[in-house]
């Protein structure tokens, strides 16, 4: 997937919830004020409507009223009984005058025009209107007819004597002043259509009333229709009043629909502000989420980089500050963590790591310190490894070094290294403990417990059983962090590491499986180990003799040889060669398999019985 | 004495164009209306023919409750009618109808008007102050007239030449009765007419509503 920068993310999503929001809400609002407007015009031009209606009943009332009263006129029968015309052209005349009709005219009692004040020739048989035969049957009738093409609203009322004599009729015009009333009362405009043309209006443009024209068809009598005049639109009503005539009532859609257009750029403007705060307080918001991760971002390339003294900068009282101080704890840590990698390489556990690296007990730049310090080796590696191949050696080596390891670590040893199939392991550095040399010498024995079970699956696998030999040594040493920069190692150096590897050395000479020097068995005094004296020695490279001791195991009972042994040992040293030999002679007849009383009973022979004041019962060893 | 002369001249007339002396006749009318139901109180009376005319006499036409009563009513000519006020109100009586116009002063106690119709034809009687008041009175020219049964006959008898010429009214025709006159061929001294009327509901009251056609 491409990658979209989360800042545009939290833009985009703001904004396209905003402006969902907007839309919407513009949108329903535009709706209902809409519908709101349409209710309205319509109700308005029902109003005109109804006002149109009430206008022609009214002046038929009054049309009515005022023929009902000459029609009941008695002098009036007469004249028409007697055929008296001139009497009733006069009447007509100045009824018409009085009430201001536009027609009036008088039939015979078959409807047939007796006396007329039209001026025009009309196409329509006067005596067949259907107001004139109701009237002929005594009942007053009102229509609006077109006479001559022209819509007259029209009221006939009988003569009656008390037999119709005659009918007598007036009406007015529908044309331009009817519509102006309207349009006065109403604010509506008003037109009359007569077979699809508009003979009267209120209207005075001549476009409109085109338009009006050519969408007649469409305009509906219950719902306003909308037409359009250029770009203006207007809502129409159609009141139809007669076959063929109707009238057609009219309101400004644009003018009512103005203050929705007000609203509708008020709420777009709103909205555009809004948008635009959105984009800003959105960049400002996103950009604050946003600038930290990316420096962040940078920060922790460069530490995978290597660079660990990377921190970043991040000073918000939010969860990204929390994560900005967490990044610098983390690099922190991991600095830490490089600094002491060799140390915790060595490491027993992670515990004692962390604790370590908690106290900042660890001193890499070197320091003296007491040490006990332990060298192991296999017997005869070499002749072993050479029947084998570099996998089975590798095998064999590693399911060596894991158990002794495991030995070791148990009594917190630290590994220091391996040196072929050789083991050094430390105690007291990088961290000192009271019992050092304690668990140092019961990491050794443990090492020859895991021995004897290696031992017994290299039986069961036909392999030929391993021996080795430990040699321990107290002292002090310096520790810390040895080699070039990049490949730095924790370690101590010194003497007693050397004095250490030497004793181990011991281990064949004597025929001895643990060796520690005097110094280990005197840092051990709380513990109950169990030794044998072994020798005074000078190792190669010392002046200095020291005595060596084997280990034989702890909490055990002295067996009950060690007695003689250790006087045996003491005759030796103080020069009382015959009491040594015998008590080694008597030593070697219960176990001649002791090889440290067989190296005794060696080293007296050729030897006095007693030695000189020379003697030194130290002895120097020439070999490694 | 005018009646029986008139008649007899008639007659005479008759006689003398047909060349037949008058002899008993009668004669089966049938009225039915428009939609073919028989039409009760309708009046067929003779034009021609002679008959034994009883001695003029005068009817009433009483005003009463604002109506004429009866409001229609059959005379010969030269009977009289007299229209008696019985309300609290005055009257006016008037015609305007060409058999015999009249009009009355405004009376309400006292004699009553009362008209002599010298001429056959129809008279419809209006009061000049109470608009709807309308009597209708039938003038015949003899007293030979029938008036329908339920069943819408009428039995005419008289004396007669070889036709005769029958007139026919009833208070709701519509349009003029002289367009329903029969000359009726008769046959061993009997003939039948039948008639079939155009009549106006009958009206509910006096009232009269404005109709409106918008």
């Amino acid at each position: 997937m491409r990658f979209l920068p989360f800042r545009l993310k939290v833009l985009g999503a703001f904004l396209t919830l905003l402006t969902a929001v907007l839309v919407s809400s513009l949108v329903l609002v535009d709706r209902s004020q809409t519908r709101q407007t349409k209710t309205e015009i319509r109700r308005q031009l029902e109003v005109a409507r109804n006002v149109f209606t009430s206008l022609l009943r009214r002046r038929d009332l009054e049309l009515n009223r005022s023929l009902s009263l000459l029609a009941k006129d008695h002098a009036f029968k007469q004249a028409l009984a007697t055929e008296n015309m001139d009497t009733i052209v006069s009447t007509l005349q100045s009824l018409k005058s009085r009430v201001m009709a536009d027609a009036i005219w008088i039939t015979d009692d078959e409807g047939e025009v007796k006396e007329s004040t039209l001026e025009e020739p009309f196409e329509a048989r006067l005596s067949d209107l259907p107001i004139v035969e109701s009237a002929l049957d005594e009942h007053p009738a009102s229509a609006v007819l077109r006479l001559a093409g022209v819509p007259y609203q029209l009221t006939a009322v009988p003569v009656l004597a008390p037999d119709v004599i005659g009918v007598l009729i007036a009406g007015f015009k529908i044309n331009d002043a009817v519509a102006l009333e309207i349009k006065t009362i109403t604010r509506s405009e008003v037109s009359f259509e007569n077979d699809g043309k508009i003979f009267a209006s209120t209207l005075s443009d001549e476009a409109h009333k085109k338009a009006l024209e050519s969408d007649l068809a469409s305009i509906s009598d219950t719902d306003p229709t909308v037409i359009r005049i250029g770009t203006r639109r207007n809502l129409v009503l159609r009141a139809p009043v007669a076959q063929g005539v109707a009238a057609y009532l009219e309101r400004s859609w644009d003018e009512a629909i103005e203050p929705l257009e007000k609203l509708r750029r008020l709420v777009f403007f709103v909205g555009l502000v809004g948008f635009l705060l959105t984009a800003l307080v959105g960049l400002f918001v996103a950009g604050s989420v946003t600038a930290p991760v990316a420096e962040l971002v940078a920060a922790t390339k460069k530490l995978s980089e290597g660079d660990l003294d990377t921190a970043v900068d991040i000073r918000q009282n939010d969860e990204l500050g929390q994560l900005g101080k967490a990044f610098n704890d983390m690099a922190g840590g991991l600095r830490e963590k490089e600094r002491f990698r060799s140390v915790l390489n060595k490491a027993v556990s992670k515990e004692i790591a962390e604790e370590l690296l908690k106290k900042g007990m660890i001193e890499l730049g070197g320091e003296e310190r007491r040490v006990t310090v332990l060298f192991s080796d296999i017997r005869s590696f070499t002749t072993l490894s050479e029947n084998l191949s570099p996998q089975e050696l590798i095998t064999q080596l590693n399911a060596y070094f894991k158990r002794m390891g495991a030995a070791i670590q148990r009594e917190r040893g630290v590994i220091d290294k391996y040196i072929g199939d050789a083991i050094m392991a430390l105690w007291g550095a990088p961290v000192s403990a009271p019992d050092d040399a304690v668990r140092a010498q019961r990491a050794a024995l443990a090492m020859f417990a895991e021995l004897d079970r290696l031992n017994d699956t290299r039986r069961d696998a036909s392999l030929p059983p391993l021996k080795i030999g430990v040699g321990l040594n107290a002292g002090t040493a310096v520790a810390g962090n040895l080699g070039s920069e990049s490949r730095a190692s924790y370690t101590v150096i010194g003497d007693a590491v050397n004095l250490a590897s030497r004793v181990e050395g011991l281990t064949k000479h004597y025929g001895a499986g643990i060796i520690v020097t005097a110094s280990v068995r005197e840092e051990s005094s709380g513990a109950d180990f169990l030794y044998r004296s072994l020798d005074l020695v000078r190792v190669k490279g010392k002046k200095k003799p020291i005595e060596v001791f084997e280990l034989l195991g702890e909490n055990a009972p002295p067996p009950d040889w060690l007695g003689d042994y250790e006087a045996a040992v003491a005759a030796y040293r103080a020069g009382d060669f015959t009491g040594a030999r015998t008590g080694f002679g008597a030593l070697a007849d219960r176990n001649r398999n002791d090889p440290a009383v067989a190296l005794y009973l060696e080293r007296l022979q050729g030897l006095p019985g007693k030695a000189d004041a020379s003697w030194n019962p130290a002895h120097t060893m020439t070999e490694k | 004495m005018r009646n029986i002369l008139l008649l007899s001249a008639v007659s005479a007339a008759l006689a003398a164009s047909s060349g037949l002396a008058p002899r008993p006749a009668t004669i089966e009318a049938t009225v039915l209306d428009q939609r073919g139901s028989p039409v009760e109180g309708a009046v067929v009376f003779a034009i021609s023919g002679a008959v034994e005319s009883p001695p003029a006499k005068t009817v009433e036409m009483t005003m009463k409750g604002m109506e004429f009563d009866p409001a229609f009513s059959s005379v010969s000519v030269g009977d009289s009618v007299s229209f008696p006020n019985q309300d609290s109100t005055h009257h006016h009586v008037y015609s305007f109808s060409k058999t015999k116009k009249f009009d009355s002063r405004l009376y309400k106690d006292g004699a009553p008007k009362v008209v002599e119709f010298d001429k056959p034809g129809l008279v419809t009687v209006g009061c000049k102050i109470h608009d709807w008041m309308k009597g209708t009175i039938l003038v015949t020219p003899s007293a030979l007239r029938a008036v329908t049964g339920k069943d819408g006959k009428a039995e005419l008898r008289m004396q007669a030449g070889p036709s005769v010429k029958l007139g026919v009214y009833h208070p709701r025709l519509r349009g003029k009765p002289e367009k329903h006159d029969q000359e009726i061929t008769l046959k061993d001294g009997k003939g039948a007419a039948a008639w079939k009327l155009p009549l106006k509901k009958e009206s509910s009251g006096g009232k009269r509503p404005h109709k409106v056609y918008y």
